[in-house]
């Protein structure tokens, strides 16, 4: 900037821009809402039954029985406790074991990081529905019974947990060495390291990546409907939708319950991740 | 200082979510809660926890389903849970896919099997089947109303869908001997010629693809009961032919049970027999089908 200008022309001209990035930014958010509301109108009216004619042609849209939805939606939606139940069980045990994953990953011993990249090329090299049937009938063979939600959470909990070792890894991996360095020469043992400097602010970065795993968990839960013995979304619109033949209005519930839980946890994700990020925040 | 505390409460939390036992609403622990869980006789260790666990697929009905409050309804329901009264103790019901149910090897998860199961040859060398059966059933042809299809003979060279591990897919294979029916329920003498089978995971299954306008298949083979279902529901298909042959649908019980199911199968067959002679499953079949279908036919 030139030093001639005088300091008032100078903010005047900063709020001219500020003003017009705000205008862009205030349309960009109305046109966004606008499209929304506009998709789900004709989403909307894409299961409205009714048919339309257009220049000589016509256009059908599904039809469905309102009053299966009306007395069925309800014993549908009672599964969504328990879909987020098995996610936040199955995210839980997933972190942890990508946490020791990822400790063997990067252990300095062999048998640990063989036993980790073991365990992460088995887990990835074979499909989650395998695994959950799997786990459900392969168990019981060798005496272990194990309820379909054990079942479902260990088979859950073990496949995400192989692919979040990488994540934890790379949250571990972008602690500054100078961080470790520091610690070592106070004197603090290769745990204390880990426990008090390295991993709460690995924590920090893996925490919105594992938000979004949860996120994906909340549908992947719904392959556990396969061992029969787990009432979530997915089990108990099939069984409504099979039974009443109107597996199309049962299923279409399921899916508008996922989507709206899946809509309320990205929501928070989002919240969280901007608390985390406070204080760490570039100045703009 | 925060945030560990965050990492060991999603450890913790972890570690609980392995070992401890969550029981929802319809599900079942199998391992835990078992009173005399030592007890080499399933009826004894039955009748010592006073309670049997029953399979059923909730998705067939009027057999068996769910109603809009999730209890369980059906014919098969109620025979079930007149056995248990019978035997003195309360019913809990178990959902496994069928084919699960058919393949045997339970894992002592449930106790047996009230699931209009048909007594087949090829069953019978993984489950004991309880004697007589409960009720029997016609299998039905039936055809999407604007298929074409109106007789028998107009089948042969057609795709036709039944439910996978049904005796229905047996049939159409011509895999008779493994059904090892009786001769004289089986009312045809074959299955209609160059058949192209598409098995789906359950019947209702098939009569919905059918509803939903796909054409890969125009007609499918089932239980006269469930094409009556779906007729009444107004779904658009009508009966083809002559129902094919009888089956004789049993209570089931898990050969590999790791207790002892003798004195088990014995006394169900017995309610049974009982069931039958007063009455009770004429009037259940009354009840459900709007006709009795516990006499056997074959007699």
């Amino acid at each position: 900037m030139n030093s001639v200008q005088s300091d008032g022309r100078f903010t005047e001209q900063a709020d001219k821009i500020l003003a017009s990035q705000r205008r862009d930014a205030r349309r960009f958010t109305a046109g966004v809402r606008l499209t929304y509301a506009v998709l789900l109108l004709v989403l909307a009216y894409a299961f409205s039954g009714s048919s339309l004619t257009l220049a000589g042609l016509q256009f059908n849209t599904i039809s469905l029985d309102w009053t299966f939805i009306r007395s069925h939606w309800f014993f549908i939606f009672n599964g969504v406790w328990l879909t987020i139940l098995l996610s936040v069980l199955s995210i839980a045990l997933a972190t942890a074991l990508s946490l020791l994953g990822a400790l063997g990953r990067l252990s300095k011993s062999a048998p640990a990081y063989a036993l980790a990249t073991f365990y992460i090329s088995l887990i990835r090299g074979t499909p989650l529905l395998l695994q959950v049937v799997f786990f459900f009938l392969a168990l019981p063979q060798l005496g272990i019974r194990l309820s379909g939600i054990t079942a479902g959470v260990l088979a859950l909990g073990l496949n995400y947990g192989a692919y979040m070792t990488e994540i934890m890894r790379a949250g571990i991996q972008s602690v500054d060495v100078g961080q470790r360095e520091a610690a070592k020469a106070m004197g603090m043992t290769q745990t204390q390291i880990m426990r008090f400097v390295v991993l709460p602010q690995a924590l920090r970065l893996v925490i919105p990546p594992i938000g979004n795993q949860f996120i994906a968990m909340l549908k992947d839960t719904s392959l556990i409907s396969v061992t029969g013995f787990v009432w979530e979304l997915l089990w108990r619109a099939q069984k409504q939708g099979r039974a009443n033949f109107r597996s199309l209005e049962a299923l279409l519930i399921a899916a508008i319950f996922y989507w709206i839980i899946t809509i309320i946890f990205t929501a928070f994700q989002a919240q969280l991740e901007r608390r985390l990020s406070e204080g760490y925040r570039t100045a703009l | 200082m925060k945030h560990s505390v965050v990492l060991y409460l999603l450890t913790a939390l972890s570690i609980m979510g392995c070992v401890t036992p969550v029981t929802p609403q319809g599900s079942s622990e199998s391992t835990t809660g078992n009173v005399s869980s030592d007890a080499v006789d399933l009826l004894a260790a039955i009748l010592g926890r006073e309670s049997i666990r029953i399979s059923t697929d909730a998705n067939y009905a009027p057999q068996s389903f769910l109603d809009e409050e999730g209890n369980f309804k059906g014919f098969d329901v109620d025979v079930a849970k007149e056995i248990a009264r019978r035997l003195g103790v309360e019913v809990e019901f178990v959902t496994p896919d069928w084919d699960l149910i058919t393949a045997g090897n339970w894992g002592d998860q449930w106790d047996m099997s009230v699931g209009s199961m048909t007594v087949t040859k090829a069953r019978q060398e993984v489950l004991a089947f309880a004697s007589p059966p409960y009720y029997y059933t016609p299998a039905q042809f039936a055809a999407a109303d604007d298929s074409g299809i109106d007789t028998m003979a107009d089948l042969n060279g057609q795709s036709i869908c039944v439910g996978v591990s049904t005796t229905y897919e047996s049939w159409l294979m011509g895999d008779i001997e493994g059904l090892g029916l009786p001769p004289a329920s089986l009312y045809v003498d074959g299955p209609p010629k160059d058949v192209k089978i598409t098995p789906l995971s359950v019947d209702s299954d098939c009569v919905q693809q059918l509803q939903a306008g796909r054409d890969e298949f125009k007609a499918f083979l089932s239980s006269q009961t469930v094409v009556e279902a779906a007729m009444a529901e107004g779904v658009t298909i009508h009966k083809v032919g002559t129902p094919v042959f009888s089956e004789h649908l049993a209570v089931a019980f898990d050969k590999n049970s790791s207790r002892d199911i003798a004195s088990l199968v014995e006394k169900v067959s017995m309610i049974i027999a009982e069931m039958h002679a007063d009455g009770t499953l004429s009037g259940l079949s009354m009840q459900w089908f709007g006709e009795d279908l516990t006499v056997d036919p074959t007699k």
